[in-house]
């Protein structure tokens, strides 16, 4: 592997679950991706990395189907993801992808097991074996004893954890993470990422971490660069699909 | 801090701004009809207070009256034109120093008279044998303010010879004219009535301008929170925080009184209760100016620094405080307090007396209501979160079970205008009833003029024989022929020329009752008109205004068929007959609802059909449009004795409306309420729902972001302001019904239909729910772009 810098050739190739292919978004005047390609195999754990407004969230957006490219294809699991429609662009954001973010993604009026069976009920499952399968997420993370609580009454990393209790209730595919210990101290960063990795290596799911913490990124089972909305390979390797 | 306070007000952005603009409109629209109560009110004071000229008692005149010096010959009484009473004060001055009413620098003399602004211009603009000509002589200059209480009020001082006024039997001698205020059993009832409408929309107010201030109150916190970072304390933070209330409370109260300004020529010009008031009366005192500038920027202040104990700002965050418990049953209290004062004091109301603890009552069940709402809304919270499936239920009754108080609070103004308007619609259709029927609605231009008067002489003046009349003795002193005149009415040739003249009247129909010869005798009981039992709470004397007073015995009355015909409501002679005898008292009654009975039937007793040798009682005239019945009144008023009762004969409608004059009020002010509280309630309602979409905007945005369909969204704001809405007002309408239930049982005669609202009453419920349902529905497309993917983009 080289040490270079230097923007990598992405070829086409089977097993990659979701892949940008020389994606470019604008905000107004703000160019936020200038061409970014990536390529994520099923089951892998990829980090993405980069300095404050390299466009590495813009990136994990645009993947998630939340805003479509101004060009450039998106795609996931052998479909065409930036030319559905909003709606099915929601129900797959609903039925095959889970979300956790920094802070504030959960509803406070709600209690620990209400938030974890939300996706469940959102998806029109019963409320009873919704309900069941909140309940067994809870030992899971360490939530034990907590199912009743407020969620507006849980120290950071419990309402970490009940987040991604939330992603993960679904059985989604693919795993996006947003800073998910940017708000967290390091102990319980550690306990939360610790959680995330196991969970989802057991439920087989592929995970698109967005971090600016390179402790975060030894996480994951790779790392990639983002710099001025391009993809640089930290090592300077090219970033073959399938590798 | 305060300057700090100010600056972060005023200038920190759009957004800000914006908000600061949007709390100073809805503080605007609530200061603004707040000032429209306070100014009504204040007119209806000072109405009511102003002096009542009209109420000047006087003596009875004696036969040496021409040697009374500064003193005069008062005779007051009431015409009507087109349904609005004319007030009339014939006046003959004796002396040069005799008292001047008010309104004008000095009396009429014979051949003259005063008109008030609104009479005089009709006068100018009616056929004079319409109007104009019952009053006798020139109109030589109008009638100022101080004698009026609004600019549409009919008032005629006429002036008389002494020799003439004096005849009459209704004349006394007044030397002092009175300047007490009028009052009458109303008086207090349409101040307490103004004060329950006041009530009923203050809360709503205030909800709105507590609602616009908490406006996206999550922001302004955590900007809070970064003052503390810098080191800012706790109090500092209440010091700014009650700075940018009352900056906004101030410019919305200076908004509002300019908007009030602006509409407050309309607000003179409408009539919430029966009348106008004078423009200049219809403005809150400087008091009540000076409270709404004062008191509202200072509940503004007060509710933000309450808000601000539900939140920990720390430099590190903004967190709530541990979640409120929730409401107990014991907020019924309040509720069951108020049904049962409101329940005492109907069964201390008679038609004398409105018992205080009944208004009081009403006020306190209102307010329950609102105390019993928050609990409500976490019942029904409850029983959604049980009984519903579904992210949408469970987010709506999570969010209602959370803070029922806050959620309640939005709908409070909507649960009170349902409240009121189910009063109204369950109480009027049964004083409706007790006034009007079919048979009412058949007579309704058909007008009644009695003739057996009252006092022939009403005092020593005008009675020959000497001895002094008393309301017992009506007929004391009086000549036999004066006493027959008393008892059976109009002697055979006035009546033929009468009659002969009401005929020559294009589009009338004379219907003549005359007296049964041999019935003229007195029967000791008295039919005066209005003196039936509810007289003195109606709208005054049913139809024939100038007829029977005491003394007035109606014995049988004759009637011919052909009469009767014309009139069929009234009954039918049996075949072959030409003129019946008929109890003819009964058309007197104050109640139309009674004086519209049959009086004739088949077996009605056959009787003398040559008339012109009879005595006419009473006259039926049935007109055929508003214009013939002013002629024919003003004939009525100019050839026949004035009647006891001081009253011009009206109509069977015009007694309905009369009667039914109270009630439609009462009915104006409620409906008033009703609307302004609907206006207030729908802008606190958009107010509160935007409000919350705000400070939800980052769970709600992910929660889209994270798969939630829009719809799913729509469907969480709407359950939230719905349910609550729904729940309450069931409890609202049900008590609502059970008062006006209970009030139309205890008050109304006996065989008044229970109440039951119809369609009218159901279809405008649901145009308010369906009020309610757009104003929430406007704020979705905001839900829309408050939540849209851009929003994400800093996350």
């Amino acid at each position: 592997m080289t040490s270079s810098l230097t923007q990598p050739q992405v070829h086409r190739s089977d097993g990659f679950l979701i892949e940008a292919r020389d994606v470019y978004r604008s905000f107004g005047q703000t160019q936020a991706l200038a061409g970014a390609s990536l390529a994520v195999p099923r089951g892998e754990i990829l980090a993405l990395m980069g300095p404050s407004g390299s466009g590495k969230s813009t990136l994990l957006h645009c993947l998630a189907g939340i805003f479509p490219p101004d060009k450039g294809e998106i795609w996931f699991d052998g479909e065409r993801l930036d030319t559905l429609s909003d709606t099915r662009r929601t129900e797959l954001r609903r039925t095959a992808f889970g979300f956790v973010f920094q802070f504030g993604q959960l509803v406070p009026e709600l209690t620990v097991a209400d938030n974890i069976a939300l996706p469940l009920l959102l998806n029109k499952q019963s409320r009873k074996s919704a309900y069941a399968a909140a309940q067994a997420w809870l030992p899971r993370l360490e939530l034990d004893g907590l199912g009743g609580r407020r969620t507006g009454e849980l120290s950071g990393g419990q309402a970490q954890r009940v987040a991604l209790a939330r992603a993960m209730v679904a059985k989604p595919k693919l795993l996006f993470a947003d800073e998910p210990t940017g708000s967290l101290d390091t102990l319980t960063g550690e306990l939360v990422m610790d959680l995330m990795v196991s969970t989802a290596r057991e439920e087989g799911a592929t995970v698109v971490l967005v971090t600016h913490d390179a402790r975060v990124a030894a996480y994951a089972d790779r790392e990639v660069m983002v710099r001025d909305g391009k993809i640089i390979n930290r090592t300077g390797a090219e970033v073959e699909v399938g590798r | 801090m305060y300057r700090l306070g100010a600056q972060l007000t005023l200038r920190s952005g759009r957004e800000p701004l914006v908000r600061l603009m949007i709390t100073a409109v809805a503080v605007a629209i609530g200061v603004a009809i707040m000032l429209a109560v306070l100014a009504d009110f204040n007119a209806f004071k000072t109405t009511n207070n102003r002096p009542a000229w009209e109420n000047t008692q006087g003596q009875a005149v004696t036969a040496d009256y021409a040697s009374a010096t500064n003193a005069e010959l008062w005779n007051y009484g009431n015409d009507i034109y087109q349904g609005q009473t004319i007030e009339r004060l014939d006046v003959s001055g004796l002396g040069p120093s005799a008292p001047v009413p008010p309104g004008i620098s000095q009396l009429p003399g014979p051949g003259q008279y005063y008109a008030s602004p609104a009479l005089a211009a009709l006068i100018r603009s009616i056929p004079a044998d319409e109007l104009g000509g019952r009053f006798p002589g020139k109109l030589i200059g109008t009638i100022g303010q101080p004698a009026l209480t609004g600019p549409t009020e009919l008032v005629a001082y006429v002036g008389y010879a002494p020799a003439n006024l004096a005849t009459l039997p209704a004349t006394t001698l007044v030397s002092k004219i009175n300047n007490g205020a009028g009052r009458t059993v109303w008086t207090s009832f349409f101040r307490d009535s103004f004060i329950v409408g006041a009530i009923a929309f203050l809360f709503p107010i205030l909800i709105l301008v507590g609602t616009a201030t908490r406006l996206a109150a999550a922001r302004r916190e955590e900007r809070y929170a970064a003052l503390r970072l810098v080191g800012a304390t706790n109090r500092q933070i209440g010091t700014i925080s009650s700075v940018e209330a009352v900056i906004s409370g101030l410019i919305g109260t200076l908004l509002g009184i300019g908007l009030f300004a602006a509409l407050q020529p309309v607000l003179a010009d409408s009539a919430i209760t029966s009348a106008r008031y004078f423009a200049d009366e219809v403005t809150p005192t400087a008091l009540g100016y000076l409270l709404v500038l004062v008191g509202v920027p200072a509940a503004s202040a007060i509710g933000a620094l309450l808000s601000l104990r539900r939140v920990r700002i720390s430099p590190l965050g903004v967190s709530r405080r541990v979640t409120p418990p929730p409401p107990t049953a014991w907020r019924i209290a309040p509720l069951v307090a108020g049904i049962v004062l409101f329940a005492l004091g109907l069964a201390a109301t008679n038609h004398n007396r409105i018992a205080p603890s009944l208004l009081l009552g009403l006020i306190v069940i209102m307010i329950g209501l609102l105390v019993a709402g928050p609990w409500i809304t976490a019942q029904a919270a409850r029983l959604l979160r049980r009984f519903a499936s579904g992210a949408a239920p469970l987010l709506a009754a999570r969010r209602l079970a959370d803070n029922p108080k806050l959620a309640f609070r939005s709908v409070s103004g909507l649960v009170l205008a349902v409240f009121l308007g189910t009063v109204v619609a369950g109480i009027l259709p049964a004083v409706e009833y007790t006034a009007a029927s079919p048979r009412a609605a058949a007579l309704s231009n058909v007008l009644l003029d009695g003739f057996t008067s009252a006092p022939v002489c009403g005092n020593d003046a005008n009675c020959s024989g000497g001895g002094a009349t008393s309301p017992a003795n009506p007929l004391a002193g009086s000549s036999a022929h004066q006493q027959r005149i008393g008892l059976e009415g109009l002697p055979p040739h006035a009546a033929t020329t009468l009659l002969a003249g009401l005929s020559a009247i294009k589009g009338t129909t004379p219907i003549p009752i005359y007296t049964q010869p041999g019935s003229g005798q007195p029967t000791g009981q008295n039919i005066a008109p209005g003196s039936g039992p509810a007289a003195n709470a109606a709208g005054g004397p049913g139809p024939g205004g100038s007829s029977s007073g005491p003394g007035g015995g109606f014995g049988n009355g004759v009637i011919s068929c052909a009469g009767l015909r014309e009139l069929a409501v009234l009954g039918q002679c049996a075949p072959g007959r030409s003129a019946v005898a008929v109890p003819a008292g009964n058309l007197f009654d104050d109640n139309p609802r009674y004086s519209t009975q049959p009086i004739a039937s088949a077996s009605s007793p056959a009787a003398t059909a040559n008339f012109s040798r009879l005595y006419l009682q009473a006259v039926l005239v049935k007109v055929n449009n508003a214009a013939t019945l002013e002629k024919v009144r003003t004939y009525l008023v100019t050839h026949t004795p004035q009647s006891a009762s001081g009253t011009a004969p009206r109509t069977f409608g015009e007694a309905v409306q009369a009667r039914a004059v109270i009630a439609d009020t009462v009915q104006r002010l409620i409906d008033t309420a009703v609307i302004l509280t609907l206006i207030v309630a729908g802008c606190s309602l958009a107010v509160s729902v935007g409000g919350s979409l705000v400070e939800r905007k980052r769970p709600f945005t992910l929660l889209r972001v994270t798969g939630t369909q829009l719809a799913t969204l729509y469907r969480v704001v709407l359950l939230e302001a719905v349910l609550p809405l729904v729940a309450a007002t069931i409890l609202a309408g049900a008590v609502a019904y059970f008062v006006a239930t209970a009030t139309v049982e205890a008050i109304a005669p006996s065989g008044t239909p229970v109440p039951a609202p119809g369609g009218v009453y159901y279809a405008t419920m649901a145009a308010g729910l369906a009020g309610s349902l757009l104003v929430i529905l406007t704020s979705l497309p905001l839900l829309r772009r408050l939540t849209g993917a851009a929003g994400v983009r800093f996350e």
